[in-house]
């Protein structure tokens, strides 16, 4: 029976390439994430590597702030990192899915997400700020935004999510915008923005900055509202020994000044980091 | 692992709304579709080569393309030549274009199945060749074109769920949106696969519906059934 | 903006491995799809109720939803219940799955076009199904449906682009990489497009190849 034989063997190659996944699980739920990433010595972490200059692609490789942070972090710990870009709709649930250890993006604490995940300390603090296009005459102030398509990140875009609130509330002086658009990454905000298809951006500062910085003299920045965000990175609710060690890390960075001088590289200015404070009411600490 | 129903009911407005979007892109762009098809096909069938070049090209072109690229190529690549395009006029012409090219070959092989003899006798009887088209043709050809034209109509519906990518407020973008809020992917990309299974069914028996009212069914039937390729 | 060709030639070595990875998960999941497409098949042949429902049930669900949900499905769903893969592999099983739905409709065609007698006087000599299946239907079906199925893998090379959204990192993604740190759509997606384009191109050609085999086959 030559046929039964084949048939026997693809289902051995079948069962032999599904199961050694399975003891390879990217953190289990145990208490003791850390000190089971140090024994493997491997680290699985997710970015969503289309956030100039927090983390982009560049000649194959993910670079940008995040990544500086990251690898120095990943240094002093001693291990192999394994990194995997995925698109943001991704990371989220991805996490929550167990399918790497923490995510290593720029990520703004704020009550809803604080809440279901174990926000870092903050790595930057940045502003929501609007851009448009240089000399366009139609968008004169962030305060009156009537008439306006504007373009943002999808939700749970940290960004977007604040913008939504501050136009629920210029809606009601009825300036409120004509309508906005959700994009899957933040190019895809700037690229919209230059072929009018949209009439401004909403995003974080260093990333409007970044954006005029690629596209010298197209566009220009209107302004920034609400007060200021923090940024950080986030692991799953139970695993806060984790959590704690890349506190410890990013708090040594900053004491060291390597924090500062990476934001200089980056952004061209430096922030100052709190040790506390930043976590909303009833976040997980 | 539970099933949140409450992820569901509290969000039935966008899953409505997105829903609506979905219907009134695809209807919009099937029946563009079907329009750009038929002048794609009988280009193909002329005897023109300066016809039949372009209609051969754009097909291929459609056809050897993902949808996905195509999207991309239509939003941010025709606005470098100068055009301003909305993500709306984006969407229509992307999923109309791409009906267009799978249409037109459904059409194109129904013309081909009517067999020769008949337009020639019409046209011996003194008919025109667009009132022997329309007289003798398309009525006899229906029962060949509707198999495959359910299953690209299908198709159709199911890929506009990549026009959420290009900021289109359908369906997809609607459950990213309520997964945006409520961090329960199972329960919101459920309901979205429920309801456009409810929308492809429907689709699907309406068409069967329009089959049986064609005269010749019964024997197309027969025929088409091998060829069939069916699209995702 | 204009078209600048050294963007294309900078990016040329990545969109080839994305390619590479392109063709690589496509071929995959055509392997995994015919399997799957050959089991859905028996069992719809197996004349057990339930189960033959069951098939029906799968293939509609798999035909009348988009493959963007299935994919994102399949990645997050199965570790809700315990089931951890990895991305490349999570895209090959997505990918597979909804092909196999489509497969064993080319298989049911290609069955019709073998002649019933054939059965007939495989069980007028007693053979048993598995035999008759294994070494008499199946490699003259696999032969037949040559031509649908190698059109079923463009099919597939094209839906590959949708592994884009859990991080595959193949042509689309790569693409989409590049634009990000470049800032150059024009370029990459119509370079995207043509790495597709003659891809699927050369793959129909080899399908109307096939096709003029079986059909001398045929008759």
């Amino acid at each position: 029976m030559r046929r039964k034989g084949a048939l026997a063997f693809m289902i051995a190659v079948l069962v032999a390439t599904l199961m050694p996944w399975y003891p390879m699980q990217a953190g289990a739920a145990a208490p003791g994430l850390f000190a089971q990433i140090k024994k493997q010595g491997q680290v699985t972490v997710a970015t969503e590597a289309a956030y100039y200059p927090f983390e982009f692609v560049d000649n194959g490789k993910i670079v940008g702030y995040d990544k500086d942070v990251l690898d120095a972090i990943i240094k002093a710990w001693g291990i192999k990192l394994n990194q995997l870009d995925l698109p943001f709709a991704g990371i989220l649930p991805g996490l929550e899915a167990k399918k790497f250890d923490f995510v290593a993006t720029a990520l703004l604490i704020n009550p809803d997400r604080a809440k279901k995940y174990a926000f870092t300390m903050p790595v930057a603090q940045v502003k929501v700020g609007l851009l448009k296009r240089k000399g366009d005459p139609r968008v004169t102030s962030v305060s009156d935004l009537s008439g306006l398509v504007i373009g943002s990140g999808t939700p749970p875009a940290g960004p977007t999510v604040i913008f939504m609130h501050y136009n629920d509330t210029l809606k009601a002086q009825g300036k409120g915008v004509k309508a906005q658009k959700m994009f899957a990454s933040s190019p895809d905000e700037f690229l919209a923005l230059s072929n009018k298809q949209v009439d401004a951006v909403v995003d974080s500062t260093p990333v409007l900055l970044g954006a005029m910085r690629k596209f010298p003299g197209v566009f220009e920045l209107v302004g920034t509202f609400g007060t200021p965000f923090w940024v950080g990175w986030v692991t799953r609710p139970d695993n806060l020994d984790l959590r704690d060690a890349i506190n410890a890390q990013i708090r040594k960075l900053r004491d060291s000044g390597e924090l500062a001088r990476l934001q200089k590289k980056w952004f061209g200015y430096t922030m100052e980091i709190p040790d506390s404070g930043y976590l909303p009411p009833g976040a997980i600490r | 692992m539970k099933f949140d129903l409450s992820v569901i009911t509290s969000n039935w407005q966008l899953f409505a709304r997105g829903f609506g979007v979905t219907l009134v892109y695809c209807g919009v762009s099937s029946i563009l579709g079907l329009c750009l098809g038929l002048v794609v096909a009988l280009a193909r069938l002329s005897r023109s080569v300066w016809l039949r070049g372009p209609a051969v090209g754009f097909v291929e072109l459609i056809r050897d393309t993902p949808f996905l690229v195509q999207v991309f190529v239509i939003f941010f690549v025709v606005p470098a030549s100068g055009l301003t395009i909305s993500a709306t006029t984006a969407g229509i012409a992307a999923l109309t274009l791409y009906g267009g090219a799978y249409f037109s070959e459904s059409i194109r092989g129904a013309i081909l199945s009517v067999p020769r003899g008949q337009t020639d006798a019409a046209h011996a009887a003194g008919m025109s060749h667009v009132l022997a088209m329309r007289r003798i043709v398309f009525p006899q050809m229906m029962a060949y074109l509707i198999p495959p034209l359910t299953n690209q109509l299908i198709g159709l519906v199911k890929d506009s769920s990549v026009l959420s990518i290009i900021t289109v407020p359908e369906l997809t973008m609607a459950t990213q949106r309520v997964l945006g809020t409520t961090f329960a992917p199972i329960e919101a990309f459920s309901m979205a696969a429920l309801l456009y299974w409810v929308l492809t069914a429907c689709l699907a028996a309406l068409m069967g519906r329009l089959e049986h009212h064609t005269p010749t069914h019964r024997a197309a039937r027969q025929t088409t059934a091998f060829l069939t390729v069916a699209d995702r | 903006m204009t078209f600048e060709p050294r963007y294309v030639v900078q990016a040329l070595p990545f969109l080839i491995r994305g390619a590479r990875l392109t063709l690589e998960v496509s071929l995959f999941a055509i392997a995994l799809g015919l399997v799957v497409g050959v089991l859905l098949t028996i069992i719809r042949q197996s004349r057990i109720k339930p189960l033959e429902a069951a098939a029906s049930i799968y293939i509609s669900l798999m035909r009348g939803t988009p493959l963007f949900i299935q994919i994102l499905i399949v990645y997050f769903g199965l570790s809700e219940i315990g089931v951890d893969l990895p991305r490349f592999l999570a895209g090959v099983i997505a990918l597979s799955l909804n092909s196999g739905a489509y497969i064993t409709e080319m298989i049911r065609g290609g069955l019709t076009a073998i002649p019933p007698g054939q059965r007939d006087a495989a069980k007028a000599l007693g053979m048993p199904n598995r035999y008759l299946w294994g070494h008499i239907l199946l490699p003259q079906v696999l032969f037949l449906i040559m031509p649908p199925l190698t059109i079923e893998f463009t099919g597939l090379l094209k839906a590959s682009a949708l592994l884009s959204v859990i991080g595959v990192v193949e042509l689309t993604r790569t693409s989409q990489e590049i634009i990000i740190g470049t800032f150059r759509p024009v370029e990459l997606w119509l370079t995207a497009a043509t790495f597709y384009f003659v891809m699927c191109f050369v793959l129909g050609a080899v399908a109307r190849r096939f096709e003029r085999v079986a059909a001398a086959y045929r008759a």
